[in-house]
């Protein structure tokens, strides 16, 4: 039976579809007002490419901020809990520490080798550093954010980005590009910039090996990079780093469904 | 101490029309107040556990929105006081209102915002707004003592305007579990005595306070057995925390007998097994619960506090030498050595009552509030952070203020600290 895991977060609507704990497909699309219409869409594409009928399917776990507004949802799980999961599922029971870059919060999860979560670190009601900070950057540097890793790699000499906050940061960026800076070494700035920020919410925590970085801005080569060199320590990325928490409420639910 | 306070209110305009604007606007920010607080206490209307006799503390907690109604209710001249370091008892035998002066209303702060710093104590900015209005309890008040506890209040006779009722400053010693800060301690109680005889134009009678004393110790024996059905989840942390709030303005004795009325009527142990959380830091007053309500929303109890706006206002004021030195000197000793204020220095006190209470019921975690700008209780977070997990129990910080913004946001925390409690 097919299990599916959707993860209504606030930048994006992802859906997987998993079978026991295989990853059979999966999709990511904007968050808009129409919740209902998006997972439905989506649940759709799912069907037609894994080509499974309605009663193949187990049912589907909801997670993210708008794990509620979904009606059909079987189970509805925390976003932090679905991370850990999924996390230790994937990194095939490796992952101890979980860094999750999220579209408007920046996660930091200590999970024990049974995916429980043991410790966590979230940052407060602001976008600094998070995806939506990425969104503001690309929207001002007229660069897909996709392509901000590849751009950074071209920066011959880095900027310094003082500001993480997404308002701040903004203006910072408007005088840096007056100032004659290149956007490739913005780029490589905000990167920087934003690791900073991470190793700071790591705070108290121990960073206990093996760390995994996912969510959206997860699959940023550029950024990765940074939050290795800030952290001084060897960071994983998962295949599909934007699925983690999807994947992981899925997995919830099936295991839920098994015992029972 | 005795301030009078130059003028600040004259930073509102001074042409009539600007006056009339002034006006407006604040009959516009008094009708969101009114919303605000209508809002919090219908949705505890809706609440499942909702009873009947606790709509009288719903009306309590609503008074400060209908000052007029605080004259008609309760016998003044009223004291307002900050914190909880002043004994209620004194106040009391001299024939005095005490109310506490707090505030969990975030619509009343755009009075204040354009006079304070943009990153002050919530509940500093609501309750200095309280005093801009043209009605309200502050502006009541016959006479407001504030004990120098935080900076915030420290700074407090500088943000209150003019028009403020006159304030007393207590020196409150930072060390208390020494001879010198307790003696001192003690000097202050005298010398608020002496000032309130001044007020009340008589003195003190002996027997007048033994019965004030005797008439608290009722209540606080009251406060104890809703400690203790709260530990034994008879009643909600909300709730609790609503009861205890509605301490802090009510008449003693009116209060004793609604609290016995609802501990009569909540003798049945809810029947769920949801982990018991601690819920420590930063004050929680009416409207203002969204901090109890989404731990409850997340799955959990607040099976204890030490919040200074509900378990920590339990004084327990007992006597041993009934004269006036020997009342005086219990008061002054129970509102200030037990005190686990993190503006003490000595406070070890406070760590380890809460790690005795989290053993001694079971209690896995704690949930630290703070409110942005509280610095003592931010200060204090990092090392309770350490030691309480050295102690094997989970940790949780919550920083917020009065708006409603980040309530998804700290769900979403809750509920993943509730998944690492089971």
């Amino acid at each position: 039976m097919i299990t599916i895991g959707i993860d209504l977060g606030t930048a994006a609507i992802k859906v997987v579809f998993i079978d026991k704990d295989n990853f059979l497909w999966g999709k990511a699309l904007p968050t808009l007002p129409q919740h209902v219409k998006i997972c439905e869409q989506l649940l759709k594409e799912g069907m037609e490419t894994v080509s499974v009928k309605k009663e193949d399917i187990a049912g589907i776990a909801t997670t993210g901020y708008g794990k509620r507004l979904f009606p059909g949802s079987k189970k509805i799980i925390d976003e932090i809990s679905a991370n850990a999961v999924g996390a230790c599922v994937l990194s095939k029971r490796r992952a101890r520490t979980i860094i999750n870059i999220g579209g408007q919060d920046v996660k930091v999860i200590k999970v024990s080798p049974e995916g429980k979560v043991e410790d966590f670190k979230m940052n407060d009601k602001c976008a600094a550093g998070t995806g939506r900070f990425f969104e503001m950057a690309g929207r001002i540097l007229d660069a897909p954010v996709g392509e901000f890793g590849d751009l950074s790699f071209q920066s011959l000499s880095q900027v310094c980005i003082n500001s993480t906050c997404a308002v701040f940061a903004e203006s910072e960026i408007v005088s840096l590009l007056s100032m004659g800076k290149s956007r490739n070494d913005i780029i490589a700035g905000l990167h920087k910039s934003v690791a900073r920020r991470i190793s700071e919410l790591t705070g108290s925590l121990y960073l206990e090996e093996a760390i995994y970085l996912d969510g959206g801005p997860a699959a940023n080569k550029g950024l990765n990079l940074a939050i290795k060199e800030e952290l001084m320590r060897d960071i994983n990325v998962f295949e599909r780093p934007q699925f983690t928490v999807a994947f992981g409420a899925a997995i919830i639910l099936s295991e839920k469904m098994s015992v029972n | 101490m005795f301030h009078k306070k130059e003028k600040i209110e004259s930073m509102w305009l001074n042409s009539a029309e600007r006056n009339n604007s002034k006006a407006k606007i604040e009959q516009k920010i008094k009708k969101e107040i009114q919303e605000e607080y209508r809002r919090q206490a219908d949705s505890l209307r809706k609440r499942d556990d909702f009873r009947e006799e606790l709509e009288y503390f719903l009306e309590i907690l609503s008074l400060p929105i209908s000052p007029r109604e605080v004259k008609k209710r309760f016998s003044g001249p009223f004291v307002g006081l900050y914190c909880i370091q002043a004994p209620l008892e004194l106040f009391d035998a001299l024939g005095f209102h005490p109310i506490r002066l707090c505030s969990g209303s975030l619509a009343i702060q755009r009075l204040s915002a354009p006079f304070l710093p943009a990153l002050s104590c919530p509940l500093i900015k609501s309750c200095i707004s309280a005093f801009y209005l043209d009605e309200s309890i502050e502006k009541l008040c016959d006479i407001v003592v504030v004990p120098t506890t935080c900076d915030w209040n420290t700074k407090l006779p500088e943000m209150i305007p003019e028009k403020a009722s006159p304030l007393y400053i207590m020196e409150l010693p930072h060390i208390k579990e020494s001879e010198r800060g307790q003696i001192r301690w003690l000097e202050e109680i005298y010398e608020l005595k002496r000032f309130l005889q001044q007020r009340a134009g008589r003195k003190l009678n002996r027997r007048q306070l033994q019965i004030s004393v005797n008439k608290y110790m009722k209540g606080w024996q009251v406060f104890g057995r809703l400690i203790e059905f709260r530990r034994k989840r008879l009643i909600c942390g909300t709730w609790s925390i609503v009861l205890a709030n509605a301490f802090m303005i009510d008449d003693v004795e009116s209060w004793t007998e609604r609290v016995n009325i609802v501990l009569k009527n909540y003798g049945n142990p809810k029947g769920n097994s949801n982990p018991g959380v601690f819920l420590a830091g930063s004050p929680v007053f009416f409207p203002y619960l969204k901090i109890s309500e989404l731990i409850e929303e997340a799955g959990m109890d607040i099976l204890a506090d030490e919040l200074c706006t509900s378990e920590r206002l339990m004084a327990s004021v007992v006597y041993d030498e009934p004269s006036e030195y020997g009342l005086l000197k219990a008061l002054s000793e129970r509102y200030h050595l037990p005190c686990s204020c993190p503006t003490y220095i000595d406070n070890d006190r406070r760590l380890k009552n809460i790690l005795n209470t989290m053993r001694a019921y079971n209690i896995k975690g704690i949930v630290y509030h703070l409110l942005k700008g509280c610095h003592p209780y931010d200060i204090e977070s990092f090392y309770f952070e350490k030691v309480i997990k050295e102690n094997g129990f989970h940790f949780l910080k919550i920083e917020s203020d009065y708006s409603r913004e980040d309530r998804q946001n700290i769900l979403a925390r809750l509920e993943a600290f509730r998944e690492t409690l089971c």
